[in-house]
């Protein structure tokens, strides 16, 4: 894949993508419906805003993007209206739902608990 | 799955469905919005239109693969597929008229003799009763024998919990006089509570629940039948047997009584009916008497098992038997009890289920052959558009999707198949009707076969398409899809793979339609057999009435007075030369009476009994070869005679003369008579049967109402018919004369088994032919197509066309050989299994194996013949230059 970035990779690849994990493939879902929660706004944005936020660790390739997106749209944790930007344009812009709120409350706390085992993990040190 | 996913989701999916092209649409408007973007980012930092235009595309990594990417998000993916492949399947079979119109003959020709034969399933096995809630309704038998002594159902039905009703009925047959007409009817004697159990209505009047009021009610058939439907026939008296009723209701339509095949035409008062013969009423109480038994119906209570309830009963067996230590049928075998489906009677339905699967094995043979041929077809076929697929494959189709595409195509074939199929499954019906119809189980008694489509028949043949999509569509699909496309993509045809698979199944064609054929074969031989096999006595100008006499207008001896007039009266006839009487004619479907045999000494066994008159030996010329004849003076006062058969006396006089000698019948206590004649051996039971032991009692001497009269003359049916009426009637009015037949219709009719299941055989016997004929054709003709080339080529190096002619027909015969030699080993294995239908003819007989393999052959030559024909016309400069 051509346009994956090289630092660490959340590129959403399909569903067919058997080397994508459940907890990356989550993750993902989880950034996009945080920022969306945030703000409605639409995909060039949001592409914009993740290099923005994450300080361009998070690369997140525009292929990936899109499909991502839609896929929380059909999965029914976001809508997207078509809307006219401030510079005149029609772009399509995502907000989430209320079914999108709960999942990413529930992702956030299972991100939560699953960051603050491996920095348990981590931090051992030898006895 | 939440309901409130399934708000925000189904409406996403129903507009990616539905109104796919504008989500299409603003997909593609997202994505080019976010590359134009993306170009005015990179035009801002300095790039070069091309460039950053060039960069932009090259993140979104394809356009056309994230669009694909985001729609498979959609999850409807799969509904848009198989549409597509169902129109674009269509569209192929439009494209090709002759093998869409081939292959979907072929299926209905198969599909539809499965569904009416299953149709017939249904009807005998199946059906559940025309009543209400017709999943209570349960039959009572012990060990398959549904006839329950009386006293025993009283008790049932007094102290079982488990039923909301148990009623009894006993079948029997009677006469039914209507208008000055008698009829034989098929008659129920039934218990009062018999309507209320069952629950089905009347269409007229009502139902009887006294079973002491002689009161009758028709069936809806005999009202239409007997009364023209007449809208006052309530009030009406109709006699059955010796009683007379009055008609209080006509049965609705649908339910024709519970001895079906046989429609029910008249239902009366059990006790009433019992009343009429001299020690019914008293046999019908006692528990270990074997007539009159009853058949016992029962409705289960709601939320009963018929477990339970049928453990119920055993337990109240138990109780009787406690009750009653003598009792002979109790409890010794125990009680079953099974939900009613198709025919009530038990004992049918075991006698269907040999017929049912003999014509289920044929038509599954003969759709078998028909699967095969649409195989083969379809592997034609598959080569033909090897390009198409080889172009489909390279452009990214996968395998699975190539492989569904063409089992739809068989799956769309199979459903046309199985449209036309039901259509010629219901014309199928009715030629079984007919057959059926001409089912004379005995004269005169209404058969009735309701071979009508429902809803089991259609699932049945719905489940038959798509099991005929898998056996005729998987095996060609796969290899088609399987092929190597490079080859034919570089404009080549793919080498051309080894027909071993399409030989194999033609081999396996030609060797089962065979077997049907050969079995058909043997049946039509076994009825020449048997219309050329000589029963012992004549046929030929004979004529039997079968007659009735009983009280109250006639005693023992008044009823013989009544047939020794009648018998002078019809002798007196100009155009009669002879007549006699007999009890039972030889060779009655319903049986014949038995007896025990033994002289002084020696152990007894069983031989038929025929009861006659004098002069019956002459009349059917059966032979006297010692002694002499019956004659008037064998009185009930004069000692008691015998004549006995050939093989009766050389049973049980080995050595010595049998004349003079005292034969000892009667099972339980034993008559001696003298024996006074030897006549020849006749067939009694069935037709070219081997000799039996059989004897001769005077009429005089063993008197019943029932007897059948033999009229020989040489005028034809009409014409005699009515003065042979009128001379039986001449001295009593009171007689009832149930039929008059050429005796030759009641010999054809005792063969009717065979006679019946060879014109099944022949019908589908040589529907397999066909169907094998044109799959031999098709796969010889596809054959020559694909080797054009190379006969081409062989012609242009020389070969002339005869050659080339015989090559393809020996290819042909070559394969249509070893299918008949296969059938015919297949065969000899499986044609034993016919030895029961087939009345003594060797079920390997040597000259219908022949014959069927000659036809087979003649029928090869002929479908070889054409593509051979084509082969040796090839011009080889054309079929060179189409390379």
């Amino acid at each position: 894949m051509l346009t994956e970035g090289s630092g660490a990779r959340l590129g959403y690849r399909g569903h067919n993508d058997e080397q994508t994990s459940n907890l990356v493939q989550g993750t993902l879902d989880m950034l996009l419906l945080k920022i969306l929660a945030l703000e409605p706004m639409n995909g060039f944005a949001m592409s914009q805003r993740l290099k923005q936020v994450s300080g361009e660790v998070l690369q997140v390739s525009d292929g990936s993007l899109y499909p991502a997106l839609h896929k929380l749209e059909q999965e029914g944790w976001i809508t997207a209206e078509w809307k006219t930007s401030e510079y005149g344009r029609r772009a399509k812009y995502h907000s989430p739902t209320r079914l999108g709120l709960r999942q990413l409350e529930k992702e956030a706390d299972n991100w939560g608990r699953l960051s603050s085992a491996i920095s348990r993990v981590i931090k051992l040190k030898e006895a | 799955m939440r309901p409130e996913h399934w708000l925000y989701t189904i409406p996403l999916r129903l507009r990616s469905l539905f109104r796919r092209r504008q989500a299409d649409q603003e997909l593609e408007d997202e994505l080019r919005d976010h590359v134009e973007r993306k170009t005015e980012e990179y035009v801002a930092k300095g790039l070069p239109l091309n460039e950053a235009r060039r960069q932009a595309l090259l993140e979104m990594g394809g356009m056309e693969k994230r669009k694909e990417e985001c729609r498979d998000t959609r999850r409807v993916n799969w509904i848009q597929d198989l549409i597509q492949d169902l129109r674009f399947g269509l569209r192929m079979l439009r494209k090709s008229p002759g093998f869409t119109l081939l292959a979907v003959l072929c299926l209905a020709l198969g599909i539809g003799v499965n569904t009416s034969i299953f149709t017939v399933l249904d009807f005998t096995l199946l059906r559940p009763l025309p009543v209400r809630e017709p999943d209570q309704m349960t039959i009572l038998s012990r060990a398959g024998n549904p006839e329950i002594s009386y006293p025993d159902y009283v008790e049932y039905r007094d102290r079982s919990q488990a039923f909301a009703g148990l009623a009894a009925c006993l079948p029997t047959e009677s006469s039914l006089d209507v208008n000055d007409e008698t009829h034989l009817a098929a008659a129920e004697a039934v218990s009062g509570n018999y309507s209320e159990t069952m629950g089905f209505p009347t269409t007229l009047g009502r139902w009887f629940t006294d079973e002491n009021e002689p009161v009758a009610v028709l069936s809806y058939d005999a009202w239409r039948r007997f009364f023209d439907s007449d809208p006052h026939v309530l009030g009406k008296r109709v006699r059955s047997e010796t009683q007379w009723y009055t008609v209080i209701g006509v049965a609705a339509p649908q339910f024709t009584g519970i001895y079906t095949p046989i429609e029910t035409e008249i239902w009366v008062p059990l006790r009433v009916w019992t009343q009429q013969y001299p020690d019914a009423q008293a046999h019908l109480l006692d528990r270990s008497h074997p007539w009159p038994r009853v058949m016992v119906f029962g409705r289960l209570r709601a939320h009963i098992a018929s477990s339970e309830a049928a453990a119920n009963l055993n337990a109240i067996d138990g109780l009787i038997k406690r009750e009653n230590p003598t009792v002979s049928q109790a409890a010794t075998t125990p009680l079953t009890l099974e939900i009613i489906h198709g025919a009530p009677s038990p004992v049918t339905r075991r006698g269907a289920v040999p017929f049912v699967t003999l014509l289920f094995l044929v038509v599954g043979i003969v759709l078998l052959i028909a699967c095969v041929n649409v195989g083969n077809l379809l592997l034609a076929r598959g080569v033909a558009r090897e390009r198409e697929l080889s172009v489909r494959a390279a452009l990214g189709a996968s395998k699975e999707r190539l492989l569904r595409q063409l089992l739809l195509e068989t799956l769309l074939l199979s459903l046309l198949g199985t449209g036309a199929g039901l259509f010629l499954g219901d014309w199928t019906n009715h030629l079984l009707n007919v057959l059926f119809g001409s089912l004379p189980v005995e004269a005169q008694v209404a058969l009735h076969f309701d071979l009508s489509l429902n809803s089991r028949v259609f699932s049945f043949a719905l489940g038959l398409s798509f099991v005929c999509t898998l056996l005729c569509g998987l095996l060609p699909a796969w290899r088609t899809v399987r092929r190597d496309v490079y080859p034919v993509l570089k404009g080549g045809s793919a080498p051309r793979q080894r027909a071993r698979l399409r030989h194999a199944s033609l081999v396996a064609q030609v060797a089962l339609s065979l077997i049907l054929l050969l079995s058909a074969g043997l049946f039509l031989r076994s009825i020449y057999r048997m219309r050329a096999s000589d029963p012992g006595f004549a046929v030929r100008n004979r004529f039997y009435v079968l007659t009735f006499v009983s009280a109250p207008e006639f005693t023992e001896a008044t009823g013989l007075q009544f047939y020794q007039q009648a018998l002078e009266h019809l002798r007196n006839l100009p155009a009669v030369r002879s007549a006699a009487l007999t009890r039972f004619l030889p060779l009655m479907a319903t049986g014949q009476e038995n007896d025990c045999v033994s002289t002084d000494g020696s152990s007894p066994f069983t031989a038929t009994l025929g009861v006659i008159s004098p002069g019956f030996l002459s009349t059917m010329q059966i032979p006297l070869l010692e002694g002499r004849d019956f004659s008037v003076t064998d009185r009930v006062s004069s000692p008691p005679v015998v004549l006995v058969s050939q093989n009766l006396a050389r049973r049980l006089w080995p050595e010595r003369n049998a004349m003079g000698k005292h034969l000892r019948f009667g099972c339980a206590d034993g008559t001696t008579a003298e024996v006074v004649g030897v006549v020849r051996d006749t067939n009694i039971r069935t037709l070219g049967e081997a000799p039996q032991p059989h004897f001769y009692r005077p009429f005089a001497q063993r008197y019943t109402g029932l007897a059948t009269l033999i009229v020989e003359s040489f005028a034809d049916a009409a014409t005699v018919a009515p003065s042979i009426r009128a001379a039986i009637r001449a001295d009593s009015a009171g007689v009832r004369i149930y039929a008059l037949e050429p005796l030759a219709s009641q010999v054809e009719r005792s063969y009717w088994v065979v006679r019946w299941e060879s014109s099944v055989l022949i019908l589908f016997g040589m529907l397999a032919l066909v169907l094998a004929a044109v799959g031999l054709y098709g796969v010889m003709a596809f054959h020559v197509t694909q080797r054009t080339q190379e006969i081409g080529l062989r012609m242009a190096l020389g070969a002339r066309s005869g050659a080339v002619y015989r090559l393809i027909l020996r290819e042909g015969m070559k394969i249509a050989l070893l299918g008949v030699v296969f059938g015919i080993f297949a065969s000899v294995g499986l044609t034993r299994l016919l030895a029961r239908f087939l009345s003594g003819l060797n079920p390997t007989d040597p000259l219908t194996f022949a014959g069927t393999a000659l036809l087979w052959a003649g029928v090869a030559l002929l479908a070889c013949y054409l593509p051979a024909r084509r082969a040796a016309n090839v011009d080889p400069m054309i079929a060179l230059r189409y390379e």
